[in-house]
């Protein structure tokens, strides 16, 4: 947790400090700063300090005196997390930034350089016999662009996108007419098309941002879950890409991504219920932050999308089943008698049972000879799987008090789904968000969103990254 | 300098040329995940050069093998704008005999890939794969060669001074085995 630093921190705070600098409670009379409303942050755990951000304020500019995290917490992002702390809560911006640095001392500068600072000067000899420079912040954090790429299934997707929140370029080529030939997507048929087209999709999102690989800042992309074929294709183009521009490489979860999508347009608010409904995911987690997350709840066989696309082939609809589902559902009423959903009094989920009765259901009446009603029957069954997730998502905003709803993954574009949540996000005064509807099926923007954090906390992969087929989010 | 990358099977080999020479040569064998090893084994013999133009191996073999090598050379060819040309599997093989009747094929244990090639190397018919059974059969009645060392040095050079050179975009694996929805 990152606080203000209080009196009773004192003795802590020059304990850490002596470690920075030998002299440094009488270089510091940190008493006095906080009695004087200068500035120092620190980071604790219960009881414990473990690092501190000690930055002084005069009437025309801030100085940076000092930084220090622990060994054990280093290269956390956690020196980042502070100063964004002070940049965003405290900061100023009528005001400059100095501090002063050891020449040699590599690490710091590049962290500096993040957040906008600049050498204006040098100090010959200024520690010992080490130089300092004099660095100055010109400008609130540079602009982060980070090209992404999603090819977890039968979506190639390349985007550029700017510190999290503004898409620059988004191209995705579906395959899906392709698919739909074969009644559902053909794992090596999607591996096949993503080789044949990825450099192509790269190209054309270049040229509609007017940029190059070179500009950008970092790779991303999606190496799980998903289809292994598909997921190797663009991992092995990221690394490419990352090998010969020599930028750094940033592996994402598709299911993560999905969430992300709420921060395009930076509509993500912490602390937040986030729904994840797929194909292949029916998950409830609870996000207290950047990358906190908690499983509330989970799917115990499968997962929503995957009932959708079965029942829609149960009754004769084409591919993509789910939204066939939807739109013949509008015609029908919910007339069929369905068993009631999993009801345990957690928030998990359950949809193999709905699915087989609805099978069994269609089985029976074609024994008896009697005509099924199709657009009856998609109704029934979408009202009953929607169901399931609100009364799970309603028992969880009355447990939990959170405010904040947000919805993620393919089946989140249903639009009675989307009317129903916001039904029962209304009943508690919760506010729900929804990504736009491009970017609620698979995209490459999302993945640019959800790199962002990663990227700031330094949070890298190698070249020797391997994808996976199944994950999860926590 | 030339940059030769083959992935088809589970051997991975990178091989530098340069000068009318073999100049880097590292070849892994039996390799569980190629996604793992290919582009980190690449930046290790490539120490910081860039290559004049790059060669792949295409096809057939282990699909996901040969997708791999492909999208790696693509996008090396397309990033550094350099030459790129493609080779085949067999082609390589058919390069690396000295016998007379170039009847070559390599098995990926369900079956194996076929091709026969003239004296010039150049391909007869098409490439054909072939369960096991029907390859006891074929073998009875024709000589296939399966157990050749590869001659990077002949095959670099056959391939930079007979084949043309292709737009990224368009370098594309070929995989002659037919999956389930084709057949």
């Amino acid at each position: 947790m990152i606080r203000v630093a209080k009196l009773e921190d004192v003795s802590d705070i020059l304990e850490l400090g002596q470690k920075l600098l030998s002299n440094f409670d009488k270089t510091y009379d940190i008493a006095n700063y906080i009695k004087n409303d200068n500035y120092i942050a620190i980071i604790s755990e219960e009881k414990k300090i473990n690092a501190f951000l000690l930055i002084s304020e005069n009437a025309s500019s801030y100085e940076l005196e000092a930084i220090y995290v622990i060994d054990k917490y280093r290269h956390q992002g956690i020196a980042s997390n502070l100063i964004k702390y002070f940049l965003t809560n405290y900061y100023d911006k009528q005001k400059d930034i100095f501090l002063e640095v050891r020449s040699d001392n590599t690490e710091a500068i590049k962290l500096y350089q993040k957040f906008g600072f600049e050498i204006i000067n040098t100090r010959p000899k200024y520690y010992q016999n080490k130089d300092a420079y004099v660095m100055k912040r010109v400008e609130y954090m540079k602009d982060v662009n980070i090209l992404s790429i999603e090819t977890s299934c039968d979506e190639t997707s390349i985007a550029i996108v700017k510190n999290g929140v503004e898409v620059v370029a988004l191209t995705i080529l579906t395959q899906m007419d392709t698919h739909a030939n074969f009644g559902g997507v053909v794992p090596e048929i999607a591996s096949r098309m993503h080789t044949e087209n990825i450099t192509m999709v790269l190209e054309e999102t270049l040229n509609k941002a007017h940029m190059k690989v070179s500009d950008v800042d970092a790779i991303a992309v999606t190496y799980a879950p998903g289809l292994l074929g598909s997921l190797l294709v663009g991992i092995e183009f990221a690394k490419v890409l990352s090998y010969v521009y020599d930028k750094p490489l940033i592996k994402v979860n598709h299911l993560v991504g999905h969430i992300y999508a709420n921060k395009i347009g930076d509509h993500l608010k912490f602390p937040c219920l986030a729904l994840i409904i797929s194909g292949g995911h029916t998950e409830l987690v609870k996000m207290t932050g950047d990358y906190e997350f908690e499983m509330l709840g989970e799917t115990q066989d499968d997962a929503i999308g995957e009932a959708f696309d079965k029942v829609a082939r149960v009754i004769g609809l084409p591919y993509p089943g789910g939204p066939n589902i939807e739109k013949l559902a509008r015609e029908g009423e919910d007339t069929y008698k369905l068993p009631n959903v999993l009801n345990d009094g957690s928030y998990n989920f359950s949809y193999s049972g709905l699915k087989s009765s609805v099978i069994n259901l269609v089985n029976k009446e074609r024994q008896k000879g009697n005509e099924i009603n199709k657009a009856d029957l998609a109704c029934s069954f979408q009202t009953t799987a929607v169901k399931e997730l609100t009364q799970k998502l309603d028992l969880a905003l009355k447990e939990t008090g959170i405010k904040n709803v947000i919805i993620a993954g393919g089946v989140s574009a249903n639009k009675y789904l989307r009317g129903k949540v916001k039904e029962v996000c209304d009943k508690f005064d919760a506010e729900l968000t929804l990504p736009e509807f491009i970017y609620c099926t698979d995209n490459a923007a999302m993945i640019g969103a959800a790199a962002y954090p990663l990227y700031l906390k330094e949070d890298f992969a190698d070249l020797d990254l391997n994808a996976k087929s199944t994950s999860n989010i926590c | 300098m030339i940059l030769f990358i083959d992935t088809h099977l589970n051997d991975v080999a990178i091989v530098l040329y340069e000068n009318g020479e073999i100049v880097k040569e590292k070849v892994i064998e039996d390799v569980k995940e190629t996604s793992s090893i290919v582009m980190y084994t690449i930046k290790k013999i490539l120490n910081k050069s860039i290559p004049d133009e790059i060669i792949v191996v295409n096809g057939p073999g282990s699909f996901t093998g040969v997708r791999l090598g492909v999208t790696t050379a693509k996008t090396l060819a397309f990033s550094w704008h350099k030459d790129i040309r493609t080779v085949t599997s067999l082609e390589c093989m058919a390069l690396s005999t000295e016998e007379e009747n170039k009847i070559v094929g390599f098995s990926d244990k369900n079956g194996y890939y076929i091709g026969i090639f003239d004296n010039d190397y150049n391909l007869i018919g098409n490439y054909e794969y072939i369960s096991n059974s029907e390859f006891e059969e074929y073998s009875q009645k024709y000589k296939v060669i399966t157990d050749v060392t590869l001659n990077y040095k002949k095959i670099i050079e056959y391939v930079r001074d007979n084949k043309e050179v292709l737009n990224p975009h368009e370098v594309n694996p070929i995989y002659v085995k037919k999956i389930a929805v084709e057949k």
